[in-house]
């Protein structure tokens, strides 16, 4: 493609490609965590179906046209699973019938209220370490530039950076562990915003 | 499969990464790069994965912001964190054992860090709270302390501020306190600490501390009724006569006493217990001494004291900071003032 070679064009899609997966996919991983957990007790085996289903979905190659993004991360992950099945046998094909069920029913959780959302992210952010938690806070909710961060907590600008990004990353794992915990509300709040 | 990312540790790395990149373009926000963060997404999936989750991750906690006009921004400065007093510790343990866990590398965290129970006293505020093992800790105005309670161990950090200890004996371990690096240990007894600007100041008022020197020699134990000024290591040891340690020990009972200090000294001592300062506007009434008994939060009464006294004059400025003056007419030197009520 001649895009490929272009690479404002290039950028271009990737960045649509982002903004749709985070629409349309990441808001589900929580849940596709919670159905499989059921049939997959090993956390390891978890994980790895998980990261490929997310992989998978990130990489599908006409992702614009895709606009069931729970189906059909949860259809990727049936399909690893049934392979995985065959292959491994971590998995009973009896209980590939109970995923198939649960995973049809789109409204087996009641939505949370926004504000438990807020508690459970202000719960996560009181894990981080101290300065951590101190450096992300000052810059997220103060927007305090890093130089200056850095300055008040006598240390490096580099330190101040690798705290933000440590703590932006413990968010990130939270996002997709706690099932109750829905990131993809406020997302999907956002895109809405956005495109109202 | 095409995950390379499969085992823990790497997909750690792999988030970190994913953050890092993520946070340089969007702080400088060039196309460059944006370029190179886009350049990596194409990489592999898994990096797509992993950025588009720190940019959701960044998204979604700026919704902190919409707890943050309730907060005092000042209440942040303090490493404690804010969230206590947004929340509620309750709240917040409540929180996270609401939440279902597998065993996770967040999990552990999270448990980590629920037995670490954080106490934080406002400017102006004193309290006085128990441990788990009998022990209390009494916080002075201003000050923040991280408490850790186990069953072999007991540690406690002082983040900020000035604190009273009263150690509880029978514990199988001392009582380790942690403060801005120097590390004080007691078995039992009772002690002030105080983080000054640029020492800590130890009050033993019953039993021994042991303060751990900077190498394995340098060990030394601060006896009762004796005070140390602690800085980079050193100690230096004085014997304190009672009313020296019941002076120091006063804002227990809400007191600040003074007894020959400079209004320099009076005048930051009472900035401790005010959220909006004095400020001395002329060097020459700073070395002015003073005496007297106050209440911690008396200082404008301690004003209203010294302008007739000394011909100050105060000025109140817009953010209700108080600038201290030398009244016009009034030309005199070295006086001292007595000031008991």
């Amino acid at each position: 493609m001649s895009n490929n070679h272009d690479p404002k064009a290039a950028s271009g899609q990737v960045r649509a490609r982002l903004d749709w997966f985070k629409g349309q996919v990441l808001p589900h991983e929580a849940a596709l965590r919670a159905r499989l957990r059921r049939i997959m007790p090993r956390r390891a085996d978890l994980d790895d179906i998980i990261a490929e289903a997310l992989a998978r979905a990130f990489a599908t190659e006409d992702f614009a046209r895709v606009t069931g993004g729970r189906a059909w991360l949860f259809r990727i992950a049936r399909n690893l699973i049934i392979d995985q099945a065959r292959r491994d046998k971590i998995i009973s094909f009896e209980q590939l019938a109970d995923f198939d069920l649960i995973a049809s029913d789109q409204n087996t959780e009641a939505r949370l209220e926004a504000r438990d959302e807020l508690r459970r992210l202000e719960a996560i952010v009181d894990t981080l370490p101290i300065q951590c938690r101190r450096a992300f806070i000052l810059r997220r909710i103060y927007d305090k530039p890093v130089a200056e961060i850095a300055e008040e907590m006598g240390l490096s600008v580099s330190t101040v950076d690798k705290h933000i990004a440590r703590a932006t990353a413990k968010v990130m794992v939270a996002i997709g562990e706690f099932e109750e915990f829905r990131v993809g509300g406020s997302l999907q709040q956002d895109r809405r915003a956005r495109e109202a | 499969m095409v995950v390379r990312y499969s085992r823990i540790d790497e997909r750690e790395r792999l988030e970190d990464e994913a953050a890092r990149r993520f946070l340089k373009a969007r702080t400088s926000g060039t196309d460059n790069d944006w370029a190179d963060a886009y350049a990596w997404i194409a990489e592999h999936p898994a990096h797509g994965v992993a950025f588009a989750k720190a940019e959701a991750a960044w998204e979604v906690s700026g919704r902190l912001k919409e707890v943050s006009p309730r907060i005092d921004p000042e209440a942040i400065a303090g490493p404690a964190g804010r969230f206590e007093a947004v929340v509620g510790r309750r709240q917040v343990i409540a929180a996270i054992f609401t939440t279902a866990f597998v065993g996770t590398a967040a999990t552990v965290a999270v448990q980590k860090a629920s037995s670490v129970v954080r106490y934080r006293t406002a400017v102006g505020e004193a309290q006085r709270f128990r441990l788990e093992d009998g022990s209390s800790i009494f916080l002075n105005t201003n000050s923040a302390v991280e408490i850790a309670i186990r069953e072999r161990s007991r540690f406690v950090r002082l983040l900020r501020g000035e604190a009273s200890f009263v150690v509880a004996p029978g514990h199988p371990a001392p009582l380790v306190i942690d403060a801005l690096g120097t590390r004080l240990q007691a078995v039992a007894g009772g002690f002030n600490v105080r983080l000054r600007p640029d020492v800590l100041e130890l009050t033993v008022v019953d039993g021994q501390v042991r303060v751990a020197g900077q190498d394995v020699a340098g060990d030394r134990v601060v006896m009762a009724t004796h005070g140390a000024a602690i800085r980079a290591g050193s100690v230096a040891m004085t014997a304190l006569s009672d009313t020296q340690a019941a002076r120091r020990l006063a804002w227990q009972g809400g007191i600040v006493e003074f007894r020959g200090e400079t209004l320099a000294q009076a005048v930051d001592e009472f900035n401790r217990y005010r959220v909006s300062p004095l400020v001395i506007g002329d060097p020459e009434i700073a070395s002015v001494r003073v005496d007297g008994r106050f209440r911690v939060g008396a200082s404008d009464q301690f004003i209203g004291l010294l302008s007739p006294g000394l011909g100050i004059r105060q000025v109140v400025g817009a953010d209700r900071s108080v600038l201290l003056l030398r009244a016009p007419d009034f030309a005199e030197d070295g006086r001292n003032l007595t000031l008991d009520r």
